[in-house]
């Protein structure tokens, strides 16, 4: 029997739980789509002008419900966005039609350098004002609401004055951007920086989330000896971020969850584990608010 | 204040801006994702180049190459079109001289694989094979042409596992990189100077019909012709204008 498909959610993405689609895994997963309700790619893994590349990504969109997720757009920086940029994502969007679009709370190039990384701005009111006229720009642009999603950082800008949380409030208020919440950076940025949060969490407001990631991070110790955590992308899920997946689900309701993995990549069935268990974290929650 | 964080991670001896909480050397996760993801860029792209001088040296290589040659665009498929040139000019790799060349082919394929597509010669029988010798031609958007003082391709392919070194003699070697069409598969083969001056032709809008004019003899014609068939029927070649489609009106 086949389950019954997830209902979609508000942002396009259906209520279920997503991949990070991997190569090494594509051909297996095309072959049998049904483990995943969807999947996330890189959109600048597949800014080719031709050939088999985008033929693949045609065959995903079609298998898939689709979320498209930037990373190298720069809303967080202070040069202009990157116009050939844009519309190198307009080209992709155009052709696959995802059903989300998402970008991070980060800047990746200045002064015509690419950094290849997604680095801290500063919560103050000038970059507020910057952030989200580079929202502005690029929904008008792409013609589409986008979703931000909030960083992992390893330092603190002196200039901040906002609250990680309320900055990107704003954001979404002034612009009607949706929200990516990766519960993995909340996790590591809190650890990182000594933030509550359960405090974080009040401040955020959970009816803007369209999408949230899941993923693993490292901890290593800096060098004054003290524990620092790293988004790499490369374990598992750990339990805290299945705990703040049961907290936020409880508190805001079902959300299209997807599963991040970069590095050390390992077999899909171990993926698909982590897919289930993600479903059964959800669903315990549904049913406990529904009993 | 981000050119302060910018030049700061492009530069480790300037030390972490003051606008950063640094406590912990903290701000050396930047620079160091910065680097890693960058050589692990060339690494995917330069696969053979990292066999042939060995991963620790490839490493120090990738750092200094980072160092002169910072990404300009986001788009890692594209990252390393200066490193071939940094080769050939790199003090501690003098010796080995063919090294640039080979990482251009490699270069090359990349590049092949994300290239745009165009429509290729229809082949279908005798008549459409002597009508293509009259089609002004053009390459294939995934072609490049790596023309080496040295065996390139040969020691591009012991490297990719394929083939012995100990035969291949130590001559000039020009090759040929393209992608079949829209498929996945991208093609390294050597040419001889008769393909070459073909390609370069057709490169030029060139027609065949207009080469075979100037042949001295009917022999030479006839390779010519063989050649041209095989590199229009391998999607090396295609036609400069789509068919026009007389219809039936």
């Amino acid at each position: 029997m086949t389950p019954p498909l997830p209902p979609i959610g508000p942002a396009g993405l259906p209520l279920g739980v997503g991949i990070g689609l991997k190569r090494e895994h594509c051909h297996a997963l095309l072959a049998d789509p049904s483990p995943v309700d969807f999947v996330e790619v890189h959109a600048e893994n597949f800014m080719s002008d031709g050939g088999p590349n985008l033929a693949l990504l045609d065959r995903i969109a079609e298998s898939w419900p689709l979320s498209l997720h930037g990373v190298a757009l720069s809303l967080g920086g202070e040069a202009p966005l990157d116009r050939a940029h844009l519309l190198r994502l307009r080209r992709l969007i155009e052709r696959v039609q995802p059903a989300s679009f998402s970008e991070h709370l980060a800047w990746s190039s200045h002064d015509g350098t690419y950094f290849n990384d997604l680095l801290p701005v500063a919560y103050d009111t000038a970059t507020l004002q910057r952030v989200i006229s580079h929202v502005d720009e690029a929904q008008d642009f792409l013609g589409r609401q986008l979703l931000l999603e909030n960083p992992s950082t390893y330092v603190e800008l002196a200039t901040s004055t906002w609250h990680e949380a309320e900055f990107l409030a704003e954001i979404a208020r002034k612009t009607g951007c949706g929200l990516l919440l990766d519960l993995n950076n909340l996790y590591i940025s809190s650890h990182n920086h000594g933030w509550a949060i359960d405090d974080w969490l009040c401040r955020f407001p959970l009816d803007s989330v369209r999408e949230i990631h899941l993923a693993g991070h490292e901890r290593i110790t800096d060098e004054a000896g003290h524990p620092l955590l790293i988004d790499s992308h490369g374990d598992a899920v750990s339990a805290p971020i299945y705990d703040l997946l049961a907290q936020v689900t409880a508190r805001g309701g079902r959300l299209p969850v997807l599963i991040e993995r970069d590095n050390n990549v390992p077999p899909l069935s171990e993926l698909l584990m982590e897919v289930e268990a993600a479903r059964a974290c959800i669903t315990a929650i549904a049913s406990a608010e529904a009993a | 204040m981000q050119a302060d964080l910018a030049q700061a991670i492009l530069d480790p001896a300037i030390s972490c801006p003051k606008v950063a909480d640094d406590s912990g050397g903290r701000f050396n996760v930047y620079r160091n994702n910065y680097l890693i993801t960058l050589r692990n860029a060339l690494r995917t792209t330069f696969p053979a180049i990292e066999r042939l001088v060995g991963a620790d040296f490839f490493a120090a290589l990738a750092n200094a190459f980072v160092e002169r040659h910072p990404p300009r665009s986001p788009i890692m498929a594209h990252y390393g079109d200066a490193f071939p040139a940094f080769l050939d000019q790199f003090a501690p790799l003098a010796e080995f001289p063919y090294l640039a060349d080979v990482a251009r082919l490699e270069y090359a394929r990349v590049q092949a694989y994300h290239a745009a597509d165009g429509a290729g010669f229809e082949l279908r029988d005798a008549a459409a094979a002597t009508a293509a010798l009259d089609r002004p031609s053009a390459l294939h958007p995934s072609v490049s042409i790596i023309a080496s003082a040295f065996p390139a391709h040969a020691i591009w392919l012991a490297q990719s596992g394929d083939d012995d070194l100990a035969q291949t003699q130590w001559l000039a070697e020009t090759a040929l990189v393209w992608r079949h069409g829209a498929t996945e598969i991208v093609e390294v083969r050597p040419i001889d100077d008769r393909e070459l001056a073909l390609l370069l032709h057709a490169a030029d809008g060139g027609c065949l019909s207009a080469l075979l004019a100037s042949c001295p003899d009917e022999q030479h014609a006839a390779s010519l012709i063989t050649s041209f068939l095989k590199l229009a029927s391998d999607g090396v070649l295609m036609p400069v204008h789509p068919p026009f489609d007389h219809g039936d009106t």
